[in-house]
């Protein structure tokens, strides 16, 4: 197969752990859009890994190589999507490897902890009812009926319900509009939603127990949906989350940030901002429910850090 | 009217195809606006998105896809027209696809950002709230692009120095406020649709520069090139600086062989200099400066926008032809109040001004585009209503009898600003009448054939109305002057004339 060798970014940023181009030899293109590129490792294996580079203003997501600097990104994409169409080609990375070190900078994309205040989870939970008073404008499918079944799936995650759990997820994998389904975007933001409460609004036991049982009921469903989706889900699952989703939870310690986030979370895709917010404010506003939920308390500044 | 019985289904599959969602949901939104479509949808083949399909009767009984795979499904009401619609949405999933590059998502927020969508771009335009404008013009000049600034409420210190730092790069600064440019025959701004042509127009007014270039491609000729610089270039504080880039330019283009500088009253130490460079030009120039004297030397200078147009018509072999105002007993019945101008052209206000104050008939007129009306709202170019309300209550002021009007067509107007202006005339005239008064309502429509509103439809709209329409500005204005007096202006160089080269 022919491969297109792209040469390395001036600079990037990636998560911690192995270098993401690191993983495969040879990627295959996806998708090549104006603030994301998205390849493949492997073809029709459901377990294919993905890697997203993306720019600056998408921000670094699970698994990805964020290009900070425009013009970079720029030549890529154009790189790339002059391909898009021919025949199908490998994409070679190997001039990556010698990207030096000093030009990488490493993000930890786990959250928390974060000192979530109760009053800025309802003014979330107000204004997103308020974005949910009707159907997106042109969306292809609506959304709502995927996203009202968010705080049924946090209560039953809390409750470790696993039967309610599987019956909820069955009808969220790879349910709704979008290339990653309305659905899958709920259940990361139910993820990012308990992450977030862990040892803030609540003792880390009952978000690990919670996200333990969603986890088990989840991972057998995978196959289901989108291999983006899927890419997501898994990054969730495993702690991980976009930057754009760390800002907005980052939000939610300060009621005065929440307006700023959920406007910013409209503007991700078509649906996916306000989806993946549903989930997370539902699963927040379960656990504030809850009588043993405890008051905010100052996260360690020391406990994440970017390099 | 179809049943379900009668409509047919039909679907494609787009194997491994990847669309972020914003491009999904613009391609169902589209294929459900072809008429005879009842439905359509475009999502992820997924399992769930299968079931829901069919529970919804939108899942074709045949099909088979996979998670990773796209599927378009039409519920139309024949054969044919499902057809049709998924090979539009197919055409349009493969025009992304080759583009090579999506278009689909947000737009870049930064010049970075654009130039990294399109590298080879050589202009930028900026349309932010004034005071952000210039960040973001220093970042397109310093990256060796010109600039187009739309944006008004720019700080004047700004615009010297930002145009001081074009000056020394050779790149033009469109602006600030700068309503119309057309380049190599792209229109930016508020343009006209007009023929190319040999007449280049640098132009210190956008309403001034479109009532010229309309007026010209009315008679016949068209335009090389049309470059503003913004209503302050010509003010002593900025000096012309860049009027004289904007001369430059055209005196070195080929395509153009007459220029025509358009302005309001310019400072006098700046037009003076100005009107020696225009001398040098090495070209035919027309100097449209309004409320100058006429004159025929080296540089032919006109002081009214008509008469500019009229002048660089005759230069180019195809006179203008306006029809004076006939003086008749109707036409000449006293009115029983003032003239009042409501304008969303500010040149155009201007040029009315310059009319009916030689006249001599007071008048108050109102250039509603100024910055003191639009600091946080469109120009009502974009939004009539502002206007709509000041006509209304025309209609109750005694003191009012006649109210000159402009409509401005082309790019970046209104789509139908006619029929907003034509209800509140009527409900003006309506209320003075009921008041025993009669409300006179004239004006021109600024527009060409080819405008995208339909000029003759926009017209038809305010004549049935009762609105006094004429082909140009001056001439609307001429007629209020008739009204007012009871004859012509006796300035001649207020009248119409049939210029000759």
């Amino acid at each position: 197969m022919p491969s297109v060798h792209l040469a390395a970014p001036q600079r990037v940023r990636v998560p911690t752990g192995p270098r993401p181009w690191a993983v495969a030899r040879a990627w295959c293109i996806v998708h090549v859009g104006q603030s994301a590129i998205i390849l493949s490792a492997g073809s029709d294996d459901a377990a294919a890994r993905l890697m997203a580079l993306t720019s600056r203003r998408r921000g670094l997501v699970a698994g990805g190589v964020c290009v900070p600097d425009d013009d970079d990104f720029g030549a890529l994409a154009r790189r790339l999507g002059a391909t898009t169409g021919s025949a199908a080609l490998d994409v070679n990375l190997d001039a990556w490897s010698a990207i030096p070190a000093a030009a990488i900078a490493t993000v930890d994309l786990q959250i928390g902890p974060i000192a979530v205040r109760p009053e800025a989870v309802e003014l979330f939970t107000a204004l997103l009812r308020a974005e949910n008073g009707a159907a997106p404008a042109g969306a292809a499918m609506d959304p709502r009926p995927v996203r009202a079944l968010a705080g049924p799936l946090s209560r039953a995650a809390l409750a470790r319900d696993d039967r309610r759990i599987a019956r909820l997820l069955s009808r969220l994998v790879g349910v709704g509009p979008g290339a990653t389904p309305a659905g899958d975007d709920v259940i990361v933001g139910v993820l990012a939603g308990l992450d977030a409460a862990a040892g803030s609004l609540v003792d880390e036991a009952v978000t690990r127990v919670a996200r333990d049982a969603l986890g088990a009921r989840l991972r057998p469903l995978l196959a289901r949906t989108t291999a983006i989706a899927r890419h997501d889900l898994t990054a969730a699952l495993a702690g991980q989350y976009a930057e754009h989703v760390q800002r907005t939870v980052a939000a939610l310690a300060d009621p005065a940030a929440v307006p700023a986030a959920v406007a910013a979370a409209r503007g991700w895709g078509a649906t996916s901002g306000i989806d993946l917010a549903t989930g997370t404010s539902s699963a927040l506003a379960r656990l504030l429910r809850r009588p043993d939920h405890q008051a905010p308390s100052t996260p360690d500044p020391e406990h994440r850090r970017s390099a | 009217m179809s049943s379900p019985d009668t409509e047919t289904l039909q679907a494609k599959v787009f194997p491994r195809l990847y669309r972020d969602s914003v491009a999904l949901m613009a391609l169902a939104s589209s294929i459900e606006k072809r008429e005879g479509v009842v439905r359509a949808g475009a999502v992820m083949a997924t399992p769930g998105n299968l079931e829901i399909l069919g529970r919804s009767a939108m899942l074709p009984p045949d099909l088979t896809a996979a998670p990773d795979d796209l599927v378009l499904v039409v519920r139309a009401q024949d054969e044919q027209t499902a057809s049709d619609a998924l090979e539009a949405a197919t055409a349009g999933l493969t025009a992304t696809e080759q583009s090579g590059g999506p278009r689909e998502e947000v737009a870049p927020q930064t010049v970075r950002e654009g130039l990294a969508a399109a590298a080879d771009a050589t202009l930028v335009t900026v349309s932010t709230p004034g005071p952000y404008a210039p960040a973001v013009v220093e970042s397109a000049l310093r990256r060796g692009l010109h600039v187009f600034c739309f944006s008004d409420n720019v700080p004047l210190a700004d615009e010297v120095r930002l145009k001081r730092l074009a000056v020394d790069r050779r790149l033009l600064l469109m602006g600030p406020d700068c309503g119309t440019a057309i380049l190599d025959g792209v229109p930016l701004g508020f343009a006209n649709v007009v023929h190319p042509g040999p007449v280049a127009i640098v132009a210190a007014s956008g309403t001034g520069a479109q009532e010229v270039s309309c007026l010209l491609d009315d008679a016949g000729t068209g335009i090389s090139q049309l470059i503003g610089v913004g209503g302050r270039d010509l003010s002593a504080d900025v000096g012309g600086l860049m009027t004289e880039l904007a001369l430059d330019l055209v005196a070195t283009d080929d395509a153009s062989e007459i220029v025509v500088l358009v302005s309001k009253p310019p400072a006098p130490e700046v037009a003076d200099r100005l009107l020696a460079r225009l001398a040098g030009l090495g070209k035919p120039v027309v100097a449209c400066l309004l409320g100058a004297e006429d004159a025929d030397g080296p540089v032919v200078v006109r002081g009214t926008l008509e008469g500019g147009a009229a002048a660089a018509a005759a230069l180019a072999g195809t006179p203008l032809a306006i029809a004076d105002v006939a003086v008749d007993e109707d036409a000449a019945a006293p009115l029983s109040g003032g003239v009042l101008g409501l304008y969303t052209g500010g040149t155009l206000a201007s040029e009315t001004k310059v009319v009916l104050g030689r006249a001599g008939v007071p008048a108050e007129v109102l250039d509603l585009g100024d910055d003191e009306y639009t600091a946080g709202r469109p120009h009502p170019m974009i939004d009539p209503s502002a206007r709509v309300d000041r006509v209304a209550r025309a209609g109750a002021d005694p003191d009012v009898a006649l109210v000159l009007v402009d409509l401005v067509l082309g790019h970046g107007a209104s789509p139908d600003p006619a029929t907003p202006l034509a209800e509140a005339v009527r409900g003006a005239r309506g209320a003075a009448a009921a008041d025993g008064r009669e409300l006179v309502v004239a004006g021109s429509v600024c527009g060409t054939a080819a405008d995208p509103q339909d000029i003759e439809a926009q017209r038809r709209i305010l004549r049935e109305a009762g609105v006094v329409l004429y082909p140009s500005n001056a001439a609307a204005a001429r007629y209020a002057v008739v009204r007012a007096t009871g004859s012509l202006p006796t300035d001649p160089t207020l009248l119409h004339r049939q210029e000759t080269a």
